[in-house]
């Protein structure tokens, strides 16, 4: 009985995973690409040393600002540095400090959210109110005061922008679970005796995660933004390391000399930020079977 | 009936659209002037009495430093270009890097007894109508000597200033200074009109300069424009224009559309980047004959006890050794910049005696193993943010990457950089200093010893006493040979011999003017002097 019981869940989860891909997948072209488009990136940030053929801080003056050619394919900024090594080694950067970015604020805001919206106590109305304080800074400017003080680099630039959107996280579960506990099947938990723990992580965030999926993309792209704008202005990392942010910057200056060489960064900007969008649209369409469309 | 109404009403109208179209012939004038503005063929006027009038728009990229009042003045390049259609000096740079004689006709100096003579040029008048006497001269350097903003730098050796008669005014030193001259050519040696200060008061003064330039400052729209407009009365002649208005632009693209589309008609202090653009438009880049800028790698030279690599006089010239400062200056300023193995730009200073560094990196290596680095080391490099200082610090990074020096490069920006430039910390400052065409002048406020205030290097700079003496030497030199001889000396000494600053380049200030712009002065001799007073439009 056991057996086929256990058979049947996992039956179950296959057939769940089979129709939350054709889901996600049968949703039109645009899904399709974006989905490409992600994993494109990310291959080559992960392999960028094999990808890139040039070293992408080694400049070459007498070459600079070369329009794009088979030896240089994206041209070369006003270093002679190559633009394409540079615009692989730059989405590495931006890759990295989204992705863990927003893992650090996800892991943070969930957490916190859960407890506030869960809670009724001192910690939570603390919570909350820490968050509608924070919520009324503009994000940028927050992320700059919380970048100026922890200063340049990498580590820091990620930490910034996790912390800054820790609050959107908090908010979102604080709602979701404020609305959520109310269902029968928590009074349920809570009479056979689940621990809090239990109904917390058990039963709020697991129907709480098809609105948290959406969020952590549209975060996601957000930290690429705030990186690219941090970069633009100065607060980012430091030079000679590629950003698509500070690519852009950089390369203003010579906007009508040679464009190129911030549009080709402007443009992977808003293609990563698009798609991750799109792709995190089309998770929760899948994983939410109340929310279907077509793009 | 009817009929005859309708023809009329379209014959009263058709008369309308004619007329309409043709406007007055002043209308025509100003809209073929832009037409020419913006690239239209048009035939060109033979000289400004067949095309009198007309307002010449200046791009700059920021609004004043300080105030418009001369004595509040520093010495800011935007401040000396919203001051040349008001202000007029004691002296006036020349193109061969010294000073002639402006609002004087000419004057004297005696080392030995520590006087100056000046005689005060007959006929010139403020704006307000009153005369520029030696009465006015005296009360001009006394109020300068009170409140001015140089004094200590370049006014210190003055004890007194006397009027001798009508239109001479007598310096007494306390010790003898040449460089006094020069220190009249800028701000120092603007005259205001003593009249409109005690009548009005300095805070209205702040905001209404009176001086004895071609123009009157009739409007002031802040961070927005600045509109001045001519004298009647003005003692050099007739001036051409009707009136000279400067307009900010901060976005250096903007104001570069701005020209291409005919809304102005010259843009001041264009970056290199800028300037190519341009070029490639076919807009011809004006260059001062003397350049205006100088940029130098500075160590922090005052740690020698091994805290710090650079407080080692081996690893800084294997810094220096290690880049290729012609490579860079092709690079960060291409034609408008030049390798200069000595502070100051010009001709007139210039020393051979200095040797500077050549490009080595395998002498760089061996004198890195000698000062026992052999492996290298991690130092920092900071610099202001400005696009050409990032571009040379990236090329230094990448340089000194070649021989082992890892640099870690910080950008600062605003207060960050002007505390960075008295006092860096650890490493090493890459700096752009604006150099008034009195080599000494500047040096002596730089290196010497003693100095306070904001200084570059205050905290960071070794200044050796061999050093202080070739400067003060240079400072209080009884003629120009003596002068330019201890710069050379004061330049070998920093340079060669203790290697404290890395000169890289001297740089001109960049300038563009339409074509139709007849006898500016914009960019022709140096970025402090034009000559609006004689400028006209060819449209």
């Amino acid at each position: 009985m056991d057996k086929d019981f256990a058979k049947m869940q996992r039956d179950t989860r296959a057939r769940n995973r089979k129709q939350a891909l054709r889901i996600f997948f049968g949703r039109g072209v645009i899904m399709k690409v974006c989905t490409g488009v992600l994993i494109l990136f990310l291959f080559t940030s992960v392999f960028a040393e094999w990808i890139a053929p040039y070293d992408p801080a080694v400049q070459n003056l007498v070459e600079k600002l070369q329009a794009p050619s088979a030896a240089h394919l994206l041209g070369t900024d006003f270093l002679g540095r190559d633009v394409f090594s540079r615009i692989i080694f730059g989405g590495r950067v931006s890759m990295y400090v989204s992705l863990l970015s927003g893992s650090f604020a996800a892991v943070i805001g969930i957490g916190l959210g859960l407890v506030a919206g869960y809670m009724d106590s001192m910690v939570s109305r603390g919570i909350m109110g820490a968050t509608d304080i924070i919520l009324s800074i503009p994000g940028i400017v927050f992320t700059l005061i919380i970048a100026a003080i922890m200063g340049t680099g990498v580590a820091s630039l990620t930490l910034a922008i996790g912390i800054g959107m820790v609050p959107t996280y908090i908010r979102m579960v604080n709602g979701l679970v404020l609305s959520l506990k109310e269902n029968d099947y928590i009074t349920a938990s809570r009479l056979v005796g689940q621990s809090e723990r239990k109904i917390l992580l058990g039963h709020l965030l697991p129907n709480a995660f098809p609105s948290l999926i959406v969020l952590y993309t549209i975060n996601l792209g957000n930290a690429i933004m705030t990186e690219s704008s941090l970069s633009y202005l100065g607060v980012g990392i430091r030079p000679p390391t590629a950003t698509w942010g500070n690519m852009v910057s950089d390369a203003y200056a010579y906007l009508m000399q040679a464009p190129w060489l911030a549009i080709i960064p402007g443009i992977c900007i808003i293609v990563l930020i698009i798609s991750f969008n799109v792709v995190g649209d089309g998770l929760r369409d899948a994983l939410d079977p109340r929310l279907r469309g077509k793009l | 009936m009817k009929k005859g109404m309708a023809l009329m009403m379209a014959a009263v109208m058709a008369a309308g659209l004619l007329t309409g179209c043709g406007g007055n012939p002043a209308d025509q004038k100003d809209a073929a002037g832009d037409t020419a503005g913006s690239g239209t063929t048009k035939a060109q006027a033979e000289s400004p009495a067949d095309n009198p009038g007309g307002t010449l728009k200046i791009a700059v990229n920021s609004e004043s430093v300080h105030t418009m009042l001369n004595f509040d003045l520093t010495g800011a390049g935007v401040d000396y270009y919203y001051s040349w259609p008001v202000y007029e000096s004691l002296f006036r740079p020349n193109a061969q890097g010294t000073v002639d004689p402006w609002l004087l006709e000419d004057y004297s100096y005696d080392p030995e007894a520590l006087t100056y003579t000046f005689h005060v040029r007959k006929g010139v008048t403020f704006a307000d109508g009153t005369v520029l006497d030696a009465e006015a001269v005296k009360w001009n350097l006394d109020h300068y000597l009170e409140v001015g903003a140089k004094v200590e730098a370049l006014l210190s050796s003055i004890e007194s200033v006397e009027v001798i008669d009508e239109y001479t005014v007598q310096l007494n030193l306390n010790q003898w200074s040449s460089i006094l001259p020069y220190a009249f050519s800028r701000e120092c040696g603007y005259m205001f009109s003593p009249t409109f200060f005690e009548e009005h008061g300095e805070e209205y003064c702040k905001e209404h300069p009176c001086g004895t330039g071609p123009y009157e400052l009739t409007e002031w729209n802040y961070d927005v424009s600045k509109v001045f407009t001519r004298r009647d009365d003005y003692w050099g002649g007739e001036v051409k224009l009707d009136s000279i208005e400067y307009i900010i632009y901060t976005d250096p693209l903007v104001s570069s559309a701005a020209l291409q589309s005919g809304e102005v008609d010259a843009i001041l202090a264009l970056s290199a980047e800028s300037a190519d653009a341009l070029t490639a438009s076919g807009y011809e880049i004006k260059t001062c004959a003397v350049k205006s800028h100088s940029y130098l790698l500075c160590f922090n030279s005052l740690d020698q006890k091994g805290g710090d690599p650079t407080g080692n006089l081996l690893v800084r010239q294997a810094i220096c050794h290690a880049i290729d400062a012609d490579a860079l200056v092709s690079a960060v300023w291409g034609n408008y910049g030049s390798v200069r193995n000595q502070f100051g730009v010009g001709g007139h200073y210039y020393s051979d005696t200095v040797q500077g560094y050549e490009y080595n990196p395998e002498k760089a290596k061996e004198l890195l193993a000698q000062a026992g680095y052999a492996d290298g080391f991690d130092i920092s490099l900071k610099t202001e943010d400005s696009s050409a200082l990032k571009n040379a610090a990236t090329i230094i990074q990448s340089y000194l990457a070649q021989v082992g020096i890892r640099v870690e490069l910080t950008i600062l920006s605003g207060a960050d950089a002007n505390s960075a430039e008295s006092g860096w910390g650890e490493g090493m400052w890459l700096h752009g200093s604006s150099v008034y065409v009195s080599v000494p002048m500047q040096m002596a406020s730089m290196f010497r010893q003693n100095l306070s205030g904001h200084v570059l290097g205050l905290n960071n700079l070794l200044r050796p006493d061999d050093v202080e003496e070739a400067l003060a030497a240079s400072v209080m030199a009884k003629n120009e040979e003596e002068a330019v001889g201890s710069v050379g000396e004061a330049n070998r000494l920093l340079s060669d011999e203790y290697c404290i600053v890395y000169n890289l380049a001297e740089v001109a200030t960049l300038f563009v003017v339409n074509d139709y712009v007849k006898d500016s002065g914009i960019g022709e001799i140096f970025y402090s002097v034009a000559d609006l007073g004689n400028a006209w439009l060819d449209r």
